[in-house]
Formats: structure tokens, C-alpha cells, sequence
């Protein structure tokens, strides 16, 4: 009985010390994916915001004062009239 | 045991006690009356909370333009219980940041947690302050109001300052009447770091965010951006104080676009009066003029009290009522005038005619029918809608000038709101700006047009509206009207009450009109405020009308009639 006694304390110290390497493991490995994890956060902030800071560009970019501008100086000038079919037509289209 | 020998030992266990009962009282003074302190600053040392800013819900136009949208800058923040050189970290963020170095140093002397270096910075400086690895500093990710078409719908739109508490809060416009659905809720980010300053994921806890809702505007960029300029235009020709242009989609009420001016820009909103906030158009009461004639017009018509053949017998001079002579504008008469002529020469005694034929009782009414005196009901921040008297304290010469817009007075919403109840066959409609809501996760709230009442009948609609047509046609603005489009319309010149009298040089020069005149597709008010080079509608809100008309009849691509 005693020996038995003896191998199972033997067993459990064995089993906790163990279990106490696995958990040290689990944990150190938790924490070395989380730097990746932390890193990949940061990568995905920072695409986000790159994105937003392109989105501005374009936007800025397509808005119509933008386009009017540059259209006006380019040399582009607006259509002031549109021409009727039912009036009676012009010998010459004077501009 | 010998006396001294039982004293020492007595002696050395006091003391062992002692130390033990010392030891004892210092571990519960540290770890029960002072746990919750040094536990606050255990976690304050390895954990941080982190503030994740809800996104604000963009507004787009109909073509789903970002009219307002969000950019991301940056909080430079510092712990300065952590910083290690704070003199070196002064100097080297002084040159980046390009600030004062003493005030950068005062910020890190301060016994506190955290601090706020600098506000707005771009990612490229952030870049350059992460590189330099300076311990005790971080950032946090803001957003700011960007306006990709700057100023344009500025009050109809609105924009983002902050309330009491510093925080993002939206005034006037779209971004103050929808500022509880656009502001979303930040969230939090717990986390504990290990020794070299890392976040521990598994300690991670969140409060998620929630972004705020977008909203889809009715505004039709397109018609926005032409009104604007031909309105500019407008207005620096005929040398006026401001204007505003409305144009209104007819069936629904919808608002394709609202134009005031002096306006502001939304993104930089605090360097110009805060008087050019307010919209105009939902805002500012003023006397109609002769465009109230066509209201007062249908509501007798719609009553049976007149036709369009209806002759004035009143109308060959001016009328005497007491103290006051009502002439008309240009002090020409016609003798028995139809109901028509009234209308296409703005005939002022031939509305006191028809003024009398409706009565005081039915002339209210259908006031209020055509929504006065009470909200038009438009989804933006800051309408007001004056009132009208009760009928006991009307006299006879109130009744004769409110026939033709004067002495009453309206908001530029609640007459084209009116008028637009004449161009789809009597249906008052409610006004509105949002068409759509977007939720944080995608789904689309529609708002259906709603239809507040009937003002007049379809018929009696029909007849007014022909006259309208007739005016524009025949009428004072014949000369800048669109050829080969039948547009109803009516000019309006009304003279501003200033200290007790009507100034007969200030005026409120005025067009509202619809068009095309047998289905109508837009309906379009156009005020212009104080005009010099001439006061009268005719020569300045209606050629500016006409313009913004061709234009929309080349942009929906009308065909002529």
C-alpha cells in the first residue's frame, strides 16, 4: 500500500509540474501570437486609414466646383443656348 | 530557569511579536485599506483603455455622392509619468509638430496620465513620431468632417462643432436634425500589456462601437451646382444683398436642390458670421408680393366666386379705402379686366376684387390650407413659420393688401410648398430633403412622400394654372423666357416694411413657377433680396428662373410642348 501511495504522489507531482509546463507554453505562445495579432491589427489600421486619405484625394478630385475648375482653365466655356428644331432655322449659326 | 534567563526570552518573544504584529498591520494597511488605490495604479501601469470612435454616417446626394464624409487624423497623447526625457522628447516634437518646445515641456511636467500633445495630425507625421520610438507616447485615431464639394448646399447640409463637453455635435441642416443617427456610439478597448509594453490579446475586452447611420439626400447634384452658379451669377449682376433658390420635384416634394446666399463653408463654418448659418429658406419670413396673387387666385376660383373671364368692375382706377389708395404697380389701369389679365399684368385693384368675392373667413382658410402659419414640416433644423392673425383683428385694408402679398408673410419653404400644391392638381405636399436612412449594417430605410392635404380641386388647379402660363408668356418676363416650353409662372416685386413704411427702392424681387405647364416635373422659387440694378421681378429673379430652367430642361432632356 505504501508504495502505491508513493507512485501516486509520484504521478500527480508529476502530472501538476507537467501541466504547469504546458500552461506556461499555451501562455507563451499566446503571447507571441499576439504580437502577430497586434501587428496585423496595425497593418489593417493603417490600410484603413490610407484608404481614407485616397478617398479624400478622389473625392476632392470628382467633386463638380473641382471639375468646373479645371474645365475653366483648360479653356472649356458653358453651352448657353440649346438650339430648337422648331424654330425656324438660321442661314447662319452666328457664334 | 533562572529569572533574567525567562525575562529574555520573554523579552525576545515580544519582540518577534512585535514585528510579526508590525508586519501584519503594514500588509492589511497596504492590502485591505489601501488595495483599491494601488490596484488602480497597477492596472493604470500594465493595462490601458483604449476610446474607438464611432464613425459619423456620411450624407449623400441622390447620385450617391458624398456631399459630408469623415477623414482620419490623429491625437498625439503622452503618459508623462512615463516619459524618460522629457526635455529631448520637447525638443525633438517641437520641430515635428512645429510648436512652441516650452509649452510642449509644460504638457509633460503635468501629473497626470495622459495628455494631449497635438490634435490633427496626418498619417505622414504620425510615421515620422512612431519611428522615432520615443517611450511614453501614443496616438488615437480621430475623424474630422470633410466636404468634398465645399460650400455647396452649406445650409442645407450644415455642419460638425462640438458641444459642451468637446465632443462632435452637429448644427443646423441634415447634420443637426439628424445629429442622434449620424453620431453613432464610440466604443472602448480594454487591454493589459506585458512587461515589454505588449497588448496581451486574451485580455482583450471590448464595448463595440457602433457607427453612425448615412443618410441619402433627394438634392440632385447636378441641379444643385447650376442653381448655385446661376443664382452667383444672378446676384453679382443685379448687384442684390443675397438670394435663395428652391427647386422642388413636384409629385413628391422632394428637394432637388436649395441655394442661399451669403453662405459659408462647412468645413472651416467658424470663420464666418454665425448669421449666415441660418437657413434663409426655412428662416426668413418676408411679404411675398404678387406671387401670393396666384394662392389668393385659385383659393376664389376653387370657391366658384371667380372664373378666368370674370371680369373686375372695380379695376378702372385706384381704390380708395380710407386713408389708403391701392394702385397698381406701374399705376396702369384697364377697364373691366379678366381674372386672367389680372394675373398676366399683376393687377393689384383686381386682386382687392377678388380679395372681396373670397372674404375675410374663406381667405384664411384657404391659408391655412396652403400650409401658412404652421410648419411646412421639412426635415432640417431651424424653421419658422410666423402666423396668421385671427380674423377679428384684420381690417378691411389687410384684407385688400394680403390679396396681393402684402402685409402677410410667408417663409420661402411654405410658398413654393403652396405653389407646388397648384402645379400637381391640389396636393399639398410635405417637403423633405432625406430620402433614404442606411444603417450601420447596410439596410436602407426608405421615406416615402407624403401628402399633407388638398388645397384646392384638380380643375380649379388646371385654370390657375393656365394663367400662370398666360403671364409667363404675355406678362412682364415674356422677354426671358424659355421658347417653345410651356412654363407657368408668376413674377413677385414686394416692398420691404422698413421703420414703419414701405421703402419703395428695397425690394424682394421674386419668381415661382413650374414647368413643363402640362406635367409638371419641377417646381422653382427664386428670391432675390435688395436688387439695385432693378427692383422689379421681372428683370432679375425671372431671367435668373429661366436660366436654372433651361438648364433642367437640358438635363432631364424635356422634350418642347
Amino acid at each position: 500500500m505504501n508504495k502505491i501511495y508513493k507512485l501516486l504522489i509520484i504521478f500527480l507531482v508529476l502530472v501538476t509540474f507537467l501541466l504547469e509546463i504546458a500552461s506556461i507554453s499555451a501562455a507563451n505562445g499566446n503571447a507571441a501570437d499576439s504580437l502577430d495579432v497586434t501587428r496585423i491589427r496595425e497593418q489593417v489600421e493603417s490600410l484603413k486609414e490610407q484608404n481614407l486619405e485616397l478617398s479624400e484625394s478622389v473625392l476632392g478630385f470628382a467633386s463638380y466646383n473641382t471639375i468646373s475648375s479645371r474645365a475653366a482653365e483648360l479653356g472649356y466655356l458653358s453651352n448657353r443656348e440649346f438650339v430648337s428644331l422648331y424654330d425656324p432655322l438660321e442661314v447662319a449659326i452666328g457664334r | 530557569m533562572k529569572k533574567w534567563e525567562l525575562a529574555r526570552f520573554v523579552l525576545v518573544l515580544a519582540f518577534i511579536l512585535f514585528l510579526y504584529l508590525s508586519l501584519i498591520t503594514r500588509l492589511f494597511y497596504w492590502q485591505i485599506i489601501r488595495a483599491e488605490e494601488l490596484k488602480e495604479l497597477g492596472e493604470r501601469q500594465s493595462s490601458e483603455v483604449f476610446r474607438v470612435p464611432a464613425v459619423r454616417g456620411e450624407i449623400f446626394s441622390s447620385d450617391n455622392f458624398p456631399l459630408a464624409t469623415n477623414t482620419v487624423s490623429h491625437i498625439l497623447y503622452s503618459n508623462p509619468k512615463v516619459v524618460k526625457d522629457k526635455e529631448k522628447s520637447s525638443e525633438i516634437l517641437s520641430t515635428l509638430l512645429n510648436q512652441d518646445e516650452a509649452s510642449i515641456s509644460a504638457l509633460l511636467e503635468k501629473d497626470l496620465f495622459w495628455v494631449k500633445i497635438a490634435g490633427n495630425l496626418s498619417g505622414q507625421t504620425k510615421k515620422e513620431i512612431e519611428n522615432l520610438k520615443l517611450p511614453g507616447f501614443g496616438f488615437q485615431q480621430e475623424f474630422s468632417r470633410f466636404y468634398p464639394e465645399a460650400s455647396m448646399a452649406a445650409h442645407l447640409i450644415g455642419f460638425v462643432g462640438k458641444d459642451e463637453s468637446g465632443q462632435n455635435h452637429g448644427y443646423f441642416g441634415i447634420e443637426g436634425k439628424y445629429n442622434e443617427q449620424l453620431e453613432g456610439r464610440p466604443g472602448k478597448i480594454f487591454s493589459i500589456r506585458d512587461a515589454f509594453g505588449n497588448k496581451i490579446v486574451n485580455d482583450l475586452r471590448e464595448d463595440k462601437k457602433i457607427d453612425g447611420r448615412s443618410v441619402k439626400l433627394a438634392l440632385d447634384r447636378s441641379i444643385q451646382f447650376f442653381t448655385e452658379k446661376r443664382l452667383r451669377d444672378g446676384l453679382e449682376k443685379y448687384n442684390a444683398e443675397g438670394g435663395s433658390a428652391i427647386v422642388m420635384d413636384t409629385a413628391s416634394g422632394a428637394i432637388l436642390a436649395m441655394s442661399s446666399i451669403p453662405s459659408f463653408d462647412p468645413k472651416k463654418y467658424y470663420r464666418f458670421d454665425s448669421d449666415t448659418y441660418i437657413n434663409p429658406v426655412l428662416s426668413d419670413l418676408y411679404e411675398p408680393g404678387s406671387t401670393f396673387k396666384v394662392l389668393i387666385m385659385a383659393g376664389a376660383i376653387d370657391s366658384n366666386l371667380v372664373k378666368r373671364d370674370t371680369k373686375c368692375d372695380v379695376c378702372q382706377g385706384p381704390i380708395q379705402m380710407g386713408e389708403y389708395k391701392i394702385r397698381t404697380w406701374n399705376d396702369k389701369y384697364f377697364t373691366n379686366p379678366t381674372m386672367n389679365d389680372v394675373i398676366v399684368h399683376s393687377d393689384n385693384t383686381g386682386m382687392v376684387f377678388v380679395g372681396r368675392k373670397l372674404g375675410l373667413k374663406r381667405m384664411i382658410d384657404y391659408l391655412k390650407k396652403f400650409g401658412l402659419g404652421q410648419p411646412s414640416g421639412i426635415d432640417l433644423q431651424g424653421e419658422t413659420t410666423g402666423y396668421i392673425r385671427s380674423e377679428k383683428s384684420w381690417r378691411p385694408i389687410d384684407l385688400a393688401t394680403a390679396s396681393f402679398g402684402q402685409g402677410i408673410s410667408a417663409t420661402p419653404i411654405q410658398l413654393i410648398s403652396a405653389v407646388n400644391s397648384v402645379a400637381n392638381g391640389g396636393k399639398l405636399m410635405q417637403p423633405y430633403v432625406v430620402s433614404e436612412i442606411i444603417t450601420e449594417d447596410g439596410k436602407k430605410i426608405v421615406i416615402k412622400p407624403e401628402v399633407r392635404n388638398r388645397t384646392i380641386s384638380q380643375a380649379a388647379a388646371k385654370m390657375i394654372t393656365s394663367m400662370m402660363v398666360d403671364a409667363v408668356e404675355n406678362g412682364e418676363a415674356k422677354w426671358t423666357k424659355v421658347k417653345n416650353y410651356k412654363i407657368a409662372g408668376k413674377t413677385g416685386t414686394a416692398q420691404i416694411p422698413v421703420a414703419g413704411h414701405y421703402d419703395p427702392n428695397q425690394t424682394i424681387a421674386s419668381f415661382v413657377g413650374f414647368f413643363p405647364a402640362d406635367n409638371p416635373r419641377v417646381t422653382m422659387l427664386i428670391l432675390i433680396n435688395r436688387p439695385k440694378t432693378s427692383i422689379y421681378g421681372s428683370e432679375t429673379a425671372a431671367p435668373i428662373f429661366f436660366n436654372i430652367a433651361r438648364d433642367i430642361i437640358k438635363y432631364y432632356n424635356l422634350p418642347p410642348n
